[in-house]
């Protein structure tokens, strides 16, 4: 089995360099300017650790599931070189449903949500070089970024109240994130040249980030939304 | 020649103050109200324009000339040149008056007997139009045809069914009552505290199901003298609550209850045209306290504020971000 294994991976890295021919030397490639990305993941808001909380209402409420946000974002890039670097907004959605509680702890059968919609400036870098020169298709980047996350709970169809307010609000913060993408145009380089000669896409690839956000006002008293979550999702290079 | 051209091309278009587009839904109780529509003309006249319903529901039957079954509204001859605009007032009950009198000796057809049959109208506007031969004379069409943009009249005298409450989730301070009731309806859920229902009289039927709701009714309605074995009708109306279903909203929505305390729910459904429905049958809902997210995060002591103070200047660095946005997005491409 081992023996299967190793045979495997010798033999993939072989061919990368045969691949990297394919999208190292394309014909006709158009100018990058930008990428658009599609992303979702898991997020759990830090709600119940916020200090001076007497109970951990995120976790009676949701029993610590996440929230299933989707995002998406626009890059500019304003530096291609050894690497890219450039400038993203993001704006996404995501909502947790529950039912609430009646006095005796069981489950109503009215429901209570989080909804958030995130917003991201951020400025990245992406060590790209290795892949469209060396031509190995993992390009791994990170981003910093400034975040504003509009929030509101609900309770049935109506935003729920806190001390006779409305529960909505936003909410500022930065993020960094860290991750890694796949250059799919190795799998198939002819497709991948079609798609850049016709749309104007010069490259796809998946990838995996991480991020660590901290959305509390900078360290304000109130509400919580920090996260450390995984996202993943598609990229296209234009 | 341009001119002339102008002359000929004759037309009449029909407006209407409706709700839905060029159809006017007529339910039975405004069988004998007065219907108004507006009508411009354009062109020249080869003949007598005729204004009219055609209770056939078609403008061509008959070729293209009112019958003895049709109500004649106006006829602008063909010396006429000054009349360009105009109004027509008509009722149903008019046009249902000109339809023939069944041959079975049955009552003529009117609003009152109207055999609970939806009917079909049309206002048009009909005459001989300018034909130009071959050589370049011009001569009147031998044939009726029409030159307006008909609006069609419907009729509707028929009552939705009576809506069926399949079911009531309570809520905090509000109840969701779902019904089933025909396509296209307006529902209306009215809600009566149950210990201020109506009281029968003696030795009619007993419970809440003939509490004297039967006649649905809005808020509005309710308890103004219509309902005389209502006996504490003003308690009754200032205390019941109504909703309504908004479309795409699953339920009907009470809110402003009384937690703890049960309501009797009656449903109503009121048709495109106006009919309503008689009421459902009735059924119960208690609105009862629960504890959401935000009520959670608040008895745990948290610090948020919410409403408008805690957006951290959302709406100013959210212009900002679009500004931004906007910005990379529109960036001119540097190649």
């Amino acid at each position: 089995m081992r023996r299967v294994l190793g045979l495997g991976i010798a033999a993939l890295l072989f061919a990368l360099p045969a691949m990297a021919q394919d999208i190292t030397a394309p014909p006709m490639r158009s100018p990058r300017h930008g990428a658009v990305i599609f992303r979702g993941g898991g997020y759990m808001p830090r709600i119940d650790t916020e200090k001076g909380l007497t109970k951990k209402p995120y976790k009676e409420t949701f029993n610590d599931a996440s929230l299933l946000v989707i995002e998406l974002e626009l890059q500019r890039f304003f530096y291609q070189g050894i690497g890219t670097a450039g400038m993203g907004l993001s704006v996404g959605y995501g909502e947790k449903y529950a039912p609430a509680k009646l006095d005796s702890g069981a489950a109503s059968a009215e429901k209570t949500a989080l909804k958030l919609v995130p917003l991201q400036l951020d400025a990245f870098y992406k060590f790209d070089y290795a892949a469209f020169e060396w031509g190995i298709p993992l390009i791994p980047y990170g981003k910093l970024g400034l975040v504003y996350t509009p929030w509101w709970m609900t309770k049935g169809s109506s935003t729920g109240l806190i001390n006779g307010n409305k529960a909505s609000g936003g909410k500022w913060g930065w993020a960094a994130t860290g991750g890694v993408a796949f250059l799919l145009d190795v799998l198939e380089p002819r497709f991948a040249r079609d798609f850049d000669s016709d749309l104007g896409v010069n490259h796809t690839f998946l990838f995996a980030e991480y991020s660590h956000v901290e959305v509390n006002n900078f360290g304000e008293a109130g509400l919580v939304l920090s996260s450390r979550r995984w996202m993943f999702g598609l990229g296209l290079d234009y | 020649m341009l001119c002339a051209s102008t002359a000929f091309a004759q037309a009449v278009t029909f407006t209407v103050t409706s709700t839905n587009g060029t159809d006017v839904l007529v339910p039975k109780d405004n069988c004998e109200t007065s219907r108004q529509v507006s009508y411009s003309r354009s062109g020249g006249s080869c003949d007598v324009i005729t204004l009219w319903v055609a209770s056939g529901g078609s403008c061509s039957s008959n070729n293209s000339q009112p019958s003895t079954a049709d109500l004649i509204l106006k006829e602008i001859p063909t010396s006429d040149t000054t009349t360009v605009s105009g109004t027509l007032n008509f009722s149903v009950s008019q046009v249902l008056a000109k339809l023939a009198v069944p041959t079975d000796g049955a009552p003529p057809i009117s609003c009152s007997n109207d055999q609970g049959i939806e009917r079909n109208f049309k206002v048009c506007a009909t005459t001989r139009k300018f034909s130009t031969s071959g050589v370049g004379t011009t001569s009147c069409d031998t044939v009726f045809s029409s030159i307006g943009n008909p609006i069609n009249v419907k009729y509707d005298p028929q009552a939705p069914d009576a809506p069926v409450i399949t079911g009531v989730t309570p809520r905090d301070s509000a109840l969701a009552v779902s019904v089933n009731a025909e396509t296209d309806s307006t529902i209306t859920v009215t809600a009566v505290p149950q210990e201020a229902q109506p009281v029968t009289d003696a030795g009619s039927d007993a419970g809440v199901a003939d509490g004297g709701q039967t006649d649905g009714g809005d808020a509005g309605q309710a308890g103004v003298g219509a309902r005389p074995r209502i006996v504490t009708a003003q308690i009754v109306t200032a205390m019941q609550r109504t909703g309504t279903k908004v479309e795409g909203e699953g339920a009907v929505i009470i809110d402003g209850l009384t937690n703890d305390v049960t309501y009797v729910l009656t449903a109503t459904a009121t048709d495109r045209a106006g009919n309503t429905s008689p009421a459902s049958a009735t059924a119960l809902g208690t609105p009862v306290a629960s504890l959401g997210l935000s009520d959670a995060y608040a008895s745990a002591g948290g610090h948020e504020t919410g409403g408008c103070g805690a957006t951290g200047g959302g709406l100013a660095g959210g212009a900002v971000m679009a500004a931004l946005g906007f910005w990379l997005s529109s960036r001119r491409k540097v190649s």
